[in-house]
């Protein structure tokens, strides 16, 4: 084999070589414990999973925290609402929790998430809920449930995703995906169908989600001294 | 299927390694990882390619069960490899880097030590587009063959003979006129 560039040490190719691989089995036994399990499950049960969890906590909106007028709202406006939701969300987190060996689509999901509750803010009322609170106090309440929401998603997706740290596209991504959520979950708990809410307190979630993941995100730092 | 030689498969190796053997593991980082290291250092500073490095094998660990026999494992490390990578590049590091060297020994062929011949190849490539660059790269300085350059860009085999094709046509304009020039 030929000389593998400058070795930064003066080693011989074949010492840099046994020091990496001293330094890669040092990194597999340090990956040990749950989240190690869960992200070296298969891809599919990883994905199966994280809906599963998902499912989970839009079960336990409809239960604790539904909206108001679930009962009288147009049943088939909100299933394809939320069928389309639900199908784009399906695909982002396949795209998210995608094992590394395969190229993404990254970009095209960007655009995906992020568009659509701009789209499902722009459709027209469905009806009017007189009885709805007003739109400045629930609008609070929405932005806390819409950001509890994406939060818990966010924690979900990374406790599954191989990927060892996430750059900007893939935090774009996670951000718009947990905002879509945001988005789903709120669909089956906020009564309030004015564009301007929707708008401010629901659709604009997946920056803040995208904005608070970056912030939270350990900055990356070499691993010295494992090669 | 077992083979009869003395040289285990990529997917033997797996399959040893699914089943306990970590001696597979290693035989397949011996295989692979002075090559990759070879490709990621004319992407990335040095110590940025041997952080890479360790975490594709890391990553080949945790994909493990996801592993399909017959696939080709070798596309699957460049491509893990080179995702991690785009996450791990930093700005004003440029690909070119260490194309001198790579120019220098491609093919496994050590060419003369002809500095203005290398700069001349190296001036050339970096004249080409990024997609038609990075297939030309692949194929020649990492020795890939064209189906496993496709899986590792994610392109089809017919779109990347065609950036191959382009790339060499555009090369040898590029000589001609620098032939004219001289």
């Amino acid at each position: 084999m030929s000389d593998a560039g400058p070795p930064p040490s003066g080693l011989t190719p074949a010492d840099e070589l046994e020091k990496l691989l001293t330094g890669t089995h040092e990194r597999i036994k340090a990956d040990r414990g749950l989240l190690a399990w869960l992200r070296c499950r298969p891809t599919s049960q990883r994905f199966g999973m994280v809906l599963l969890a998902l499912a989970g906590l839009m079960a336990l909106t409809l239960w604790r925290f539904q909206r108001p007028d679930f009962a009288t709202y147009p049943a088939l406006r909100l299933a394809l609402t939320f069928s389309v939701y639900l199908v784009a969300l399906a695909l982002s987190i396949g795209e998210l929790v995608r094992p590394l060996y395969t190229r993404g689509r990254t970009e095209l999901f960007i655009v995906l998430t992020g568009a659509l509750p701009l789209l499902v803010a722009a459709l027209p009322a469905a009806v009017r809920f007189e009885d709805a609170p007003t739109t400045t106090g629930h609008g609070h309440d929405c932005i806390a449930v819409g950001m509890l929401a994406g939060f818990l998603l966010m924690l979900i997706v990374r406790a599954f995703d191989r990927a060892p740290r996430v750059g900007t596209g893939p935090a774009l991504l996670l951000g718009n995906t947990a905002g879509l959520f945001a988005n789903l979950v709120l669909m089956l708990h906020c009564p309030i169908d004015r564009p301007a809410h929707l708008l401010v307190t629901h659709a604009l979630l997946g920056v803040a989600l995208a904005a608070l993941f970056k912030l939270l995100e350990p900055p990356r730092t070499l691993p010295s001294g494992r090669w | 299927m077992l083979s009869l030689g003395l040289v285990r498969t990529d997917d033997e190796l797996m399959a040893a390694y699914l089943a306990g053997d970590t001696a597979a593991f290693d035989e397949l980082f011996r295989r692979y990882a002075l090559p990759l290291l070879r490709a990621l250092r004319r992407r990335l500073p040095a110590e940025d390619a041997n952080d890479v490095v360790q975490q594709t094998f890391l990553q080949l660990h945790r994909c493990r069960f996801d592993y399909q026999p017959g696939g080709g494992l070798r596309p699957w490390i460049y491509t893990i490899a080179f995702n991690l990578q785009r996450r791990q590049a930093r700005r004003g590091h440029h690909e070119d880097s260490f194309i001198e060297e790579e120019v220098a020994t491609a093919g496994g062929v050590t060419w003369p030590a002809d500095g203005a011949a290398i700069q001349s190849v190296r001036s050339a490539l970096a004249q080409l587009p990024r997609e038609q660059r990075r297939v030309i790269a692949l194929h020649w300085f990492d020795g890939l063959p064209f189906d496993q350059v496709a899986t590792t860009v994610g392109a089809s085999l017919s779109a990347v003979k065609v950036r191959a094709h382009r790339g060499y046509v555009a090369l040898r304009k590029i000589f001609e006129r620098d032939d004219r020039d001289v």
